[in-house]
């Protein structure tokens, strides 16, 4: 073999490549920007049947949501949202004492669930008091959609506030988009993230609290 | 003409079994599990080289989506090819070159003070865990190596490149023809 061949190889081997990939992109589209909708606040959600096994982390029962609590929480915040969650900022951000009035109405179980967008190391090491474990890859792999399609299926419309370790981190970003294309549309992302939460003292679960 | 650098005869068969046969294994074990987790879950592949902030998602979405798809796939030719012991020097100098491009990648990451995971072989650590540092800059290393010894030598004597060869004598035509 001559090694001018190399090349016209290594050419055909990319040709090849980038033929395969052209019609594996129309087969399984891909995405990359998340529909920066805001949230609602949940009304009238109703209990799902069967919430007893699977969550990463002992999640609270699920109920049908306050939409006044969780204006009256927000209102009390004094900015962002501004008292009323169902006109959100348009990129579904919210501040971290949003985060906090939220989180109050999570683990009294008003359809509010805290997501936990990092890495499973993280989440082991210490997570948000009830948060659910849901990595991108934990919901591409069919595992973590199960696990929230238990506790609160999209047709419930229950707020999932999703964070990651905050700053410009990504990963809420990315679990927004796969929980969106799964049906969810009532996504809020805490722009800060659970660095900020714990060293404010906030409620943590894992092995420095509770659930 | 012949090139003085080029070595007139090609690999024996001690060097093609101990040597050659493992590199290209071991390169297409690799990169075959790597291109077989990111071809089971483009969006998660697409994802991590978001993450490496090279592409703007918005702007250059186009390019992330081509590179989520064309590199496995990429990957996935050149394992075959090296485990056929195919086209073997062209599959190992593309995968070093692959190599070089992704480490390039990690290297600027560290540069940049960006702590996100590699990726690099899909949901695979291979070695290394955590966010991407030295350790991955030193597992693409050996790697590459091992790219170019295989780009170098060739597949050696257990290589369906050597198809044909039947000259016991050991000389190596495939050298012979540059």
């Amino acid at each position: 073999m001559a090694k001018s061949a190399i090349p016209v190889q290594i050419l055909a081997i990319v040709g090849a490549a980038t033929l395969l990939a052209g019609v594996h992109s129309l087969i399984v589209p891909v995405t990359l920007t998340r529909e920066k909708t805001g949230f609602v606040v949940p009304a009238g959600a109703q209990q799902p049947a069967d919430q007893s096994t699977g969550s990463t982390a002992e999640a609270p029962a699920p109920s049908a949501a306050d939409p006044a609590a969780v204006e009256d929480a927000l209102a009390q915040t004094g900015d962002g949202v501004g008292g009323n969650a169902s006109a959100s900022s348009g990129d579904g951000k919210i501040s971290l004492a949003e985060a906090t009035k939220l989180h109050e109405l999570a683990i009294t179980g008003q359809g509010v669930w805290f997501l936990d967008a990092r890495r499973r190391v993280d989440y082991d090491a210490g997570r948000i008091e009830g948060a659910l474990y849901m990595e991108h890859t934990h919901i591409s792999s069919g595992e973590g959609l199960d696990e929230l399609m238990m506790f609160s299926p999209p047709e419930m419309g229950e707020l999932l506030v999703i964070y990651c370790t905050g700053g410009d981190c990504q990963a809420s970003e990315d679990t927004a988009i796969l929980l969106q294309q799964a049906g969810y549309t009532n996504i809020a992302i805490m722009a800060a993230g659970f660095d900020e939460w714990a060293a404010a003292g906030l409620p943590t679960g894992g092995p420095t609290g509770g659930p | 003409m012949a090139h003085a650098s080029v070595p007139s005869r090609g690999p024996g068969w001690i060097e093609s079994i101990l040597a050659l046969l493992p590199a290209r294994l071991v390169l297409a074990g690799v990169f075959g599990l790597a291109a077989y987790f990111k071809l089971s879950d483009p969006q998660s592949f697409a994802f991590a080289i978001k993450a490496f902030e090279i592409f703007d998602p918005t702007e250059q979405a186009h390019a992330v989506k081509l590179l989520a798809f064309a590199v496995p796939w990429t990957e996935a030719i050149i394992a075959v090819l090296l485990v056929l012991g195919l086209w073997s020097r062209a599959a190992a100098a593309l995968l070093t070159l692959l190599l070089v491009g992704f480490t390039g990648g990690l290297l600027s990451l560290i540069w940049r003070k960006i702590e996100t995971e590699c990726a690099c072989f899909g949901s695979l650590e291979f070695g290394c865990t955590g966010p991407v540092g030295l350790c991955h800059i030193a597992r693409n290393m050996g790697l590459i190596l091992l790219g170019l010894l295989v780009t170098w030598r060739g597949g050696g004597r257990l290589a369906l490149d050597r198809r044909g060869d039947a000259d016991p004598s050991g000389v190596d035509s495939e050298d012979d023809d540059a």
